[in-house]
């Protein structure tokens, strides 16, 4: 008989190690990075703009440029364009964050010669046609009237608004309305203005070769470039509130969305935080997860994390709760953050997280196409690869008594912003 | 081409391993022949009650995640109508801890009426969150019963109402255990850097004194074809109508999947697809329209639903959607559109095969499926459909008496 009682021997992960790129100049200008696999004949190509919200003068401007871009080339019919694409087992997936907006497109390798000039042409010479901007407005109008009858969406945006402010395009208060102010001119401008293809960043991962990578200087040859990039200084106007109510009186369950600026904090301080909050609410096993889903079974699922905004991050705890357990699941969280700013952590507990933490890094680690989107994330956030070494380093040898003080110095003072959607 | 090798334990436990030399992180999936159509009609939602409850400690092992967390490793589960799926990623050096957990909770379940106490609040509070919290969320609770007058497809797996979740009792919730949660019958798939001798040892060594179990033999009342249209109407506070139709097609096995599949791709697959250029942008009937297949094991459906601008009423929505279904029933779509589904269909098979952890699962399902092999013949099939295939099936399948429809009505 085999001993059940006991738990094999385990080892803590050592070899982490990050795939480097190859980094190159396109002849425009623009950085290419080539993340090398010979597994499956496949390609993701990513291209990324400063793009995101921050850089609206007009509510949605963002979005729809985006969306808009990706309808067809100067030249090119749209339907076309969705036929010539859809032809060749193409997918398009087109994105806008808070920072970036960007495009990325998987096609088989046997397609790459023929996609790849039309996908190119699409971003330096977006043609904009009016029609397809009727019709994303008509559809977005429908879908942003259906997104505010989720508690969810209500208690996100209410955070974010609490956070920074009516005035900042991160806090905007979007109404279906507003969609009918955008014109298509004010989306011509923010392409103008924002999306040029010699300063973007290129990432091609898959199998790529020699001849994929001369293909790609041949069609993103085009020097587009923004010499005086227009930003709006944006300043943040938090709500003096610390709660705030939408009630909506045919719910199920509210969603709760607490949130706190840590404001601009360093590379140290957010790889400790990143700790801290693995802890509170980062994975299955965290301490929010354990009190109030596996020992309250209040909610299916809570959790925390950390935006990462350029002037700032955010911790946020998020979870949907029956109505009747809503106060006693906030009081619950609170008790939890509290607990963190008193007691020390255990030893034992920070070693389940430091090898629950490791584990996850090498699964993310695994493969091409999870390795550069690390990559796009340590770019667009300003941060050199180092930053994951440290971060490795750190969460092996982090003591208790430095997590304690992290959790002192960001989570002591309870000025947290509680925002709830659906009933009380 | 996959390629992997497969054997059986005496037990019956079957076991396929998959070599991946790239990557330093093992996938163990293990699934069982069990799913929310075994249930029981006045006890539904048990077989995903049971997935919650399996984390809830084994008789050896109290705490299944702490251990696991602790070896660096992650895991979740599924649960649908057809079958129970448990998967777990972990760094090759820790992989004898997945055999340890696995093969405990195989042998024995050890959770208290407190873990079952909990997990009845956890699972109450999924089924709030992503049936009655969500605007048009409540719909599939209908549409099943509406389609299915006998086949336990007709409720979800998520149940058929919270209460039946909330009186499960721990003797009942045994007794589904040592029913179907038996090497006899689980496939389990090992991948990543391992070899086969190695898998084969740990096999033997936390799984091989498990004993065999009887597993009933399934005995599932299989739907009559229908005659007539069914329609309900619903009424909720949502902002826009829309329309749910749910058509009779042929189980997964069946030689007329694939082509129910392009069928759907056709109408609904990528922005030059029948619904998209037609009912979004030519005629602007709708604001979102989605057709697809649900790919369940026996007799399933093939959905549509689409999302109502104002102007729109019911009666000339129905009317355009099947005019975009005759156009297939008489051929009206090109050489070139079935290569473009086809192509598109490869190409997300393609993808969906980049990860380790996916390929596993896939190995799995195609072993319940039949045989694990049937994995490296998809693409010739979807390759060899004809457009008179095509036509065939569709004509088939969009038959007036073979349709279930709900009208979904905004109230305000």
């Amino acid at each position: 008989m085999i001993n059940r009682k006991t738990a094999p021997k385990t080892e803590q992960i050592s070899n982490l190690n990050l795939l480097q790129p190859k980094e190159l100049f396109l002849n425009n200008g623009a950085k290419l990075f080539i993340f090398k696999s010979d597994i499956t004949p496949v390609i993701k190509l990513d291209v990324i703009f400063k793009a995101g919200i921050e850089y609206e003068t007009k509510k949605l401007q963002a979005v729809f440029a985006n969306a808009l871009i990706r309808e067809a080339p100067k030249g090119m019919d749209p339907d076309k364009t969705s036929e010539f694409f859809d032809y060749y087992g193409c997918h398009i997936e087109s994105f806008t964050s808070n920072d970036t907006a960007g495009f990325r497109l998987y096609v088989p390798n046997k397609f790459i010669d023929e996609v790849l000039p039309v996908f190119a042409d699409l971003l330096i010479n977006p043609s904009l046609p009016l029609k397809e901007f009727e019709i994303l407005k008509s559809k977005y109008f429908e879908t942003l009237k259906n997104s505010m009858t989720k508690t969810k969406n209500v208690a996100m945006r209410g955070l974010n608004t609490e956070l920074f402010g009516k005035s900042h395009p991160r806090g905007f208060e979007i109404i279906p309305e507003d969609v009918n102010l955008l014109s298509i001119e004010d989306i011509k401008k923010f392409v103008k203005q924002n999306y040029a293809i010699s300063d973007s960043i290129i990432q091609i991962s898959g199998m790529v070769n020699d001849k994929i990578i001369t293909l790609c200087n041949k069609v993103f040859i085009t020097k587009t470039s923004i010499s005086n990039k227009y930003k709006k200084a944006l300043e943040i106007q938090e709500s003096k509130n610390k709660s705030r109510f939408f009630e909506m009186n045919d719910s199920v369950q509210s969603s709760i969305y607490i949130g706190k600026n840590l404001g601009k904090i360093s590379h140290e301080e957010l790889i400790d935080m990143d700790i801290l909050n693995t802890v509170l609410g980062g994975y299955f096993g965290s301490r929010l997860m354990k009190n109030i889903r596996e020992d309250k079974g209040y909610t299916y699922g809570i959790g925390s994390f950390l935006s990462e905004y350029n002037d700032c991050v955010v911790l946020k705890i998020t979870s949907d709760v029956g109505v009747d357990v809503t106060q006693n699941a906030i009081d619950e969280i609170f008790k939890e953050i509290k607990i963190l700013t008193e007691k020390r952590i255990h030893y034992q507990e920070l070693n389940l997280v430091r090898n629950y933490m490791l584990g996850e890094m090498l699964s993310s680690f695994d493969g091409v196409f999870q390795i550069s989107a690390i990559w796009e994330k340590l770019i667009t956030t300003n941060k050199s690869p180092q930053f994951i070494l440290n971060q490795v380093n750190r969460i092996k040898s982090i003591s208790p008594k430095e997590l304690f003080s992290i959790s002192n110095k960001f989570l002591k003072n309870i000025d947290f912003h509680t925002v709830v959607a659906g009933k009380c | 081409m996959i390629n992997f090798d497969k054997f059986i334990l005496d037990n019956g436990l079957k076991v396929i391993v998959y070599k991946d030399k790239t990557t330093p992180l093992v996938a163990f999936n293990i699934l069982y022949n069990v799913g929310a159509k075994d249930e029981n009609e006045n006890r539904t939602g048990f077989a995903h009650l049971f997935e919650h409850l399996m984390f809830g400690g084994s008789k050896n092992v109290p705490a299944f995640d702490t251990v696991l967390q602790k070896a660096g490793g992650e895991n979740n589960a599924f649960t649908n109508n057809d079958f129970t799926n448990y998967y777990i990623t972990v760094p090759k050096q820790n992989i004898e801890t997945a055999f340890y957990l696995e093969s405990d909770r195989m042998l024995e379940l050890g959770f208290s009426e407190k873990s079952l106490e909990v997990q009845r609040n956890v699972v109450s509070e999924e089924f709030r969150q992503r049936y009655f919290n969500q605007p048009y969320g409540d719909v599939s609770l209908y549409l099943r019963p509406l389609a299915y007058k006998v086949h336990p497809y007709k409720w979800s797996t998520i149940g058929k109402e919270i209460k039946h979740i909330t009186e499960a009792s721990l003797e009942e919730v045994k007794d589904f255990f040592f029913k179907y949660y038996a090497p006899n019958n689980a496939i389990l798939v090992v991948g990543g850097d391992v070899e086969t001798y190695e898998i084969q040892k740990l096999c033997e060594k936390w799984f091989g004194d498990i004993p065999r179990r009887n597993v009933p033999t399934r005995n599932i009342k299989q739907e009559s074809p229908q005659t007539e249209k069914r329609t309900l109407k619903l009424e909720r506070k949502v902002k826009a109508d829309a329309i749910y139709m749910a058509y009779h097609m042929c189980g997964r096995n069946d030689k007329d999947y694939y082509p129910s599949d392009l069928i759907s791709d056709l109408l609904s697959n990528g922005k030059s697809s029948l619904f998209n250029v037609n009912l979004i942008k030519k005629k602007r009937l709708f604001s979102e329209i989605d057709g697809y297949i649900q790919g369940s094991f026996d007799p399933g459906l093939l959905m549509i639903n689409g999302k109502l601008y104002p102007e729109t009423d019911f009666n000339s929505a129905e009317i355009a959607i099947k005019e975009e279904l005759t156009k297939i029933i008489n051929g009206e779509f090109s050489e070139r559109e079935l290569t473009k589904v086809k192509n598109k269909s490869l190409s997300t098979q393609l993808f969906s095969r980049i990860g380790l952890l996916n390929i596993c699962m896939e190995l799995a399902y195609y072993e319940l499926l039949g045989n694990a092999n049937n994995i490296n013949s998809t693409e010739e099939k979807i390759m060899s459909v004809t457009n008179s295939d095509i036509v065939r099936v569709a004509s088939d399948i969009f038959r007036e008496d073979n349709l279930s429809c709900i009208y979904y009505k905004s109230k305000n």
